[in-house]
């Protein structure tokens, strides 16, 4: 059972799941495609024989647990103490050993008892015409974890499959400033509702010194009935839960080629010392616009590669006359430092209209990922208790012994015969080792 | 091309010297298993101890070299960080069974994987020792407990891989008794009987099998706040579950179906196959989400 739910693993991890249709056919050729997507290849662990193997899987680890639990439960709570009902049993885990002494039988038992007390805890004793017995137990309801692991996985399982088939995994792109109230399903990019709307306030991404993503930050806010009720931000590994929605920063790019923050002012007004708003435009390069101050049109143009020269902008600017087709004149930006600034003062001239570089505008768009899942509880709950019940199962062995003690009435004295079957239920070589310490010290004692 | 990471800044200076005082130890480990020297073996084993003292120098030189260069995330997040942690552990590893046990007839095994590591490490191009700024993805608080327990994971069935052979190798012998049968020569004599190293197995196994399910559900919570899902079937995690299921089943073999000893040795042996290929064969082979040790082609 093991073994084949491993083998469709393997397949399902050499397969990359994740690519479309498109691309498993160029990646494949059509026939090899064909037989792979019949054969459910692609999806191997949405396909029929997985979920069906998964499923066959959890009814025989139910079954064989239930199975065996009740004679487990009966061991625990009232283990069989007779000793010979444990000696014509012939376990094979456990050991039969035994020894013979001269002394006084309740001497004999009392330190017999002392002697397997320190390891065993106490004993249950009883005594009749055939002699005493001693029967001791150690950690015998910890043998009740390896069920409580099985129950576990149960429990994980379960979590799992409410999750598949109440929740969804969800994808959505949102621009800065809109708002959105449905996401796509990840795996078929059917639509869904949410019961809430996410705006996307900002968007940010963060560098090292050297360039290299630090992080991406997403200022998210949530709107019921156009009522902005949370604002958060968000980035990888710091997602956003709002009503067992939970919002992840997944990717990030641009809607609109950045744009060119121009400030534009009329020289001869302040010339003349009028006070005047610089007038802004946003301009995106490539494209014709009209000037807000003068009648003008104009277009930034980026420097060819070939041009290019270190410490010059990239970018100069076309300026066409009203009605003309091509420009009267290409204009170059000056690049001046100013004393107690950090960037320099980069602007043109067009005759009295001045250009000045106020920085790029870019736009961008969040991409999130939207997961609705109200049961990941289940599945901590499942592995928390997976990992107690681990932790017993392995370092704790359970044990137990069975000990009589009979008399022998001979002319010259009293025999006393002691036989120990020990057992335990973890067969360990060291567990017999020492067993066979405490009883050669036993044999000392008497 | 050779390509050797010995940078005194980052650490891996003193990484590549443990990679040469290991390869000493395994000589000296291999001279042991021929001759049976036992000073050979005692001289191995304390190189083994000056490693383990040099390597946690220069994890505390390279954490602290990350910090000032203003990345906040442990030194454990590509290729030649996980080598020489995977190194470093399996010398752990081996030094604190090495207190309990007389297995230093395994010396040769475990620095044999030891020094491949660090050899890998140390000398790969596709392994710089460069510290680069962490990717977002990897800059959360889970990283180090998830690293960290799954690595000790890897570290146990390390040495379960090389007790089992260690066992095959001594229930061969024990079975087939030659000709001077009254004294075992060589270095299998000096290991303690086969069923005791496979009690050994048994017990490093479901010391390993803790931790990796620890590791697993440490990762599946951080995916769960990283990645929009506790699991979402990226080969190393469906891997992870195979080397998981690979050892449950040793481990019900054992217990329920009572296998004999030798069935659980190879199958201890061949479970760390399954682990290594987890580990470096889905990294390199396969890409994924995990794939923060792909090299940049």
């Amino acid at each position: 059972m093991i073994i084949l739910l491993s083998l469709v693993l393997i397949i399902g991890s050499l397969i990359d799941q994740s690519d479309t249709m498109l691309q498993y056919k160029e990646l494949y050729g059509p026939a090899w495609f064909n037989i792979l997507y019949s054969l459910g290849f692609l999806n191997i662990f949405d396909s029929w024989y997985f979920i069906g193997l998964s499923v066959l899987f959890l009814i025989n680890l139910t079954v064989c647990s239930i199975d065996r639990l009740p004679k487990r439960i009966k061991g625990i709570i009232a283990p069989e103490t007779s000793f010979n009902e444990i000696f014509n049993k012939n376990l094979t885990k456990a050991k039969y050993y035994k020894l013979t002494s001269l002394k006084d039988k309740n001497t004999v038992l009392s330190e017999t008892k002392k002697l397997f007390s320190k390891k065993f805890g106490k004993p249950v004793e009883k005594s009749d015409n055939g002699g005493s017995e001693l029967y001791f137990s150690k950690n015998a309801a910890l043998r009740l974890s390896p069920y409580i692991i099985h129950l576990s996985i149960i429990i994980i399982l379960i979590g799992v499959m409410l999750s598949v088939t109440l929740g969804y995994r969800a994808y959505v792109n949102i621009d800065e400033g809109q708002t959105v109230h449905h996401a796509f399903l990840l795996k078929n990019n059917q639509p869904v509702r949410l019961p809430f709307g996410i705006r996307l306030d900002r968007y940010v991404t963060k560098y090292y010194p050297d360039g290299i993503p630090k992080s991406y930050i997403s200022t998210l806010s949530i709107t019921k009935k156009h009522v902005r009720v949370l604002t958060k931000k968000i980035r990888v590994n710091h997602p956003l839960r709002y009503e067992h929605h939970t919002i992840y920063q997944a990717s990030f790019g641009h809607y609109k080629p950045d744009a060119v923050k121009l400030i534009t002012i009329n020289m001869h007004n302040i010339q003349k010392n009028k006070t005047q708003k610089p007038e802004v435009i946003y301009a995106e390069v490539g494209k014709l616009y009209k000037s807000p101050v003068k009648n003008l049109r104009i277009k930034l143009m980026l420097i060819k590669n070939t041009q290019r020269k270190t410490g010059i902008f990239p970018l100069y600017l076309s300026v066409y006359k009203p009605n003309d087709k091509k420009p009267v004149k290409n204009i170059l930006f000056s690049v001046v430092k100013v004393a107690g600034r950090k960037t320099p003062l980069v602007f043109t001239k067009y005759s009295d209209t001045a250009f000045v570089f106020g920085g790029i505008k870019g736009y961008f768009f969040s991409g999130l990922e939207i997961t609705k899942n109200a049961y990941t509880w289940v599945v901590w709950t499942g592995s928390i208790i997976m990992m107690i019940a681990l932790f017993f199962a392995f370092f704790f062995n359970a044990k137990e012994l069975w000990i009589k003690v009979s008399t022998e009435k001979k002319a010259g004295g009293n025999t006393n015969t002691i036989e120990i079957i020990a057992m335990p239920h973890k067969k360990f070589i060291s567990f017999y080792n020492n067993i066979e310490q405490t009883i050669n010290r036993l044999k000392n004692i008497i | 091309m050779i390509y050797m990471n010995a940078s005194p800044l980052d650490g891996s200076l003193i990484f590549t010297i443990s990679f040469f005082m290991t390869a000493a130890s395994f000589i000296g480990y291999l001279i042991y298993a021929f001759s049976g020297n036992k000073w050979a073996a005692r001289t191995s084993f304390s190189i083994l101890t000056g490693i383990f003292i040099l390597q946690t120098v220069a994890f505390i030189i390279r954490w602290r070299y990350t910090y000032s260069i203003g990345i906040h995330t442990p030194p454990l997040t590509d290729l030649y960080d996980s080598l020489v942690f995977f190194a470093y552990i399996i010398i752990f590893g081996f030094i604190l069974l090495r207190v309990f046990y007389n297995f230093d007839a395994m010396g040769f095994i475990i620095t044999a994987i030891a020094g491949a590591a660090l050899a890998f490490a140390s000398f790969s191009p596709i392994a710089p020792s460069l510290v680069e700024p962490t990717i977002p993805a990897l800059r959360s608080y889970w990283l180090l407990y998830h690293i960290v327990t799954l690595f000790i994971a890897y570290g146990a069935f390390a040495a379960s891989f090389g007790l089992g052979i260690l066992f095959l190798l001594k229930f061969r012998k024990e079975n087939k008794p030659s000709k001077n049968s009254k004294k075992e020569t060589g270095f299998l004599s000096l290991i303690p009987h086969s069923s005791i190293i496979d009690e050994v197995i048994y017990k490093v196994i479901v010391f390993g099998f803790l931790f990796l399910t620890a590791g697993v559900i440490i990762g599946a919570a951080w995916a769960n706040n990283a990645w929009g899902g506790y699991w979402s079937w990226d080969p190393k995690e469906t891997f992870s579950l195979i080397t998981w299921l690979t050892y449950a089943l040793f481990i019900h073999a054992r217990i329920t179906k009572g296998w004999s000893a030798k069935r659980m040795a190879w199958i201890a042996v061949a479970g760390f196959i399954v682990v290594i290929f987890c580990y470096l064969g889905v990294d390199l082979v396969i890409p994924g989400l995990h794939s923060y040790a792909t090299p940049a082609l």
